[in-house]
């Protein structure tokens, strides 16, 4: 059992790379920390390479010039005195506990598609809240040709999961697009946890004024409650 | 029955679980247990943990195969990580208000990179062309493979690899740190032994 790692196979496979962006699973990410662990150059690539990631998550930020940040600062200390906190408590109705849960659906016929197997392995990552593992796994049912709302669906609440909140956002607004089926409304649900985790009281409560998920009234007349403050 | 063509044991090919060998795997194994657990002093103790482990491994006379070691300690590193997450997680305090959201917190490893590598770093992005900083970008926020940037920005594979080496040489001597991968291709396991 020779599985002697490589330089080429670090370069070919992007493994720093996906090591650092946390995209590396299972035997791979294995394989690589035992290479890693002996490999200055490779050490010197990962803390590279977060200083990298680094800059870009800040980048995200908006950048704003000196006289307008001024003008900016002081209306929003006039709106944190009038409003102490209503922006984090917004963020904070973003926050999900337990994932959505999968209903087993029984599949007819005795052959299943490589893309519904692919997707029942992720699935059963996603109830371990192995978010890695089933983030990769729909990606994997989706390269292997399944379309389907629940794969989107569930897709979209792994990013959720994941804190990958911008491409929830896109995932859910992707499926709420092109699907009007079982999901829709949960969907609208999750969607609105997104949009309150980036910020968007009013986009999340639009979302949940359309949504009949029993858990959406009660969010949206919280959300209300701190617009109206 | 044992035929004579058979192979033996061969304890010329097992490598010993020498103090000296394994104290040489700390930085990156303080690396490994730093990124899962999120906190320096934390990932210092499972780090010596796992070397103490290892030791005594050695004591009670196990041997590894050559070009195994490194699995085999970044194997111990794991579980106890996995130990301490646990015992962590066994006195959890949780509020909505203070909760931290997971895309709003730093990866952990940003601990490793100090102050003026992060604007040496700065500095040298915003002097690549957009299109290279673009590509890094790909590479190291989203994670995603040479093979796949290549079908996401429609040019071959390999002139992504030769863009994606020149912008992070550059990147590299800006960071002051080690020089990366100079000759690429020769198998790393095991590459210490004499």
């Amino acid at each position: 059992m020779t599985d002697l790692m490589t330089h080429t196979d670090v370069e070919a496979r992007g493994l720093i790379e996906r090591y650092v962006a946390r995209r590396l699973l299972g035997e791979e990410l294995e394989r690589f920390e035992a290479h890693l662990i002996e490999c200055p150059a490779c050490q010197g690539d990962v803390r590279l390479g977060v200083a990298v990631a680094a800059m870009f998550r800040t980048r995200r930020r908006p950048r704003w010039h000196l006289p307008a940040l001024a003008g900016l600062a002081t209306a929003a200390g006039l709106l944190l005195f009038l409003r102490p906190s209503a922006d984090r408590r917004m963020v904070a109705l973003g926050a999900v506990g337990d994932p959505p849960a999968y209903e087993v659906v029984e599949v007819r016929g005795d052959e299943l598609q490589r893309g519904d197997s692919l997707f029942l392995a992720a699935i059963q990552a996603y109830r371990r809240r192995e978010w890695e593992a089933a983030a990769q796994g729909f990606e994997e049912a989706r390269t292997a040709g399944l379309t389907a709302p629940a794969l989107e669906f569930f897709a979209g609440a792994t990013a959720l999961m994941r804190g990958r909140t911008e491409t929830a956002d896109r995932a859910f607004a992707a499926l709420l697009a092109t699907d009007h089926g079982p999901y829709a409304e949960e969907a609208r649900y999750y969607q609105a946890k997104a949009r309150l985790r980036l910020g968007d009281g009013r986009g999340a409560l639009s979302l949940l004024r359309a949504s009949s998920f029993p858990a959406a009234a009660p969010l949206a007349d919280s959300i209300e409650a701190l617009l109206s403050r | 029955m044992t035929s004579p063509l058979a192979p033996g044991p061969a304890p010329d090919r097992d490598e010993p679980l020498d103090p000296e060998r394994l104290e040489s795997l700390r930085p990156g194994l303080e690396l490994l247990a730093l990124r899962a657990l999120g906190d320096r002093e934390l990932a210092r103790e499972a780090t010596q943990e796992a070397i103490a482990r290892a030791v005594a491994a050695g004591a009670r006379g196990t041997r590894i195969a050559a070009g195994r070691l490194a699995a085999f300690v970044a194997g111990i590193a794991r579980h106890v990580v996995a130990d301490l997450r646990r015992s962590r997680a066994r006195t959890p305090t949780v509020d909505l208000d203070t909760l931290p959201l997971p895309s709003s917190g730093p990866d952990p490893l940003e601990q490793l990179v100090d102050r003026s590598q992060a604007d040496e770093v700065r500095r040298a992005l915003d002097r690549l062309p957009s299109a290279d900083r673009e590509l890094l970008r790909l590479c190291f926020y989203e994670g995603l493979t040479p093979g796949e940037i290549a079908a996401h920005l429609n040019e071959p594979a390999e002139r992504i690899r030769k863009r994606k080496s020149r912008a992070l040489e550059r990147l590299r001597a800006a960071f002051g740190d080690t020089p990366g991968h100079a000759a690429p291709g020769g198998p790393t396991e095991g590459a210490e032994e004499g």
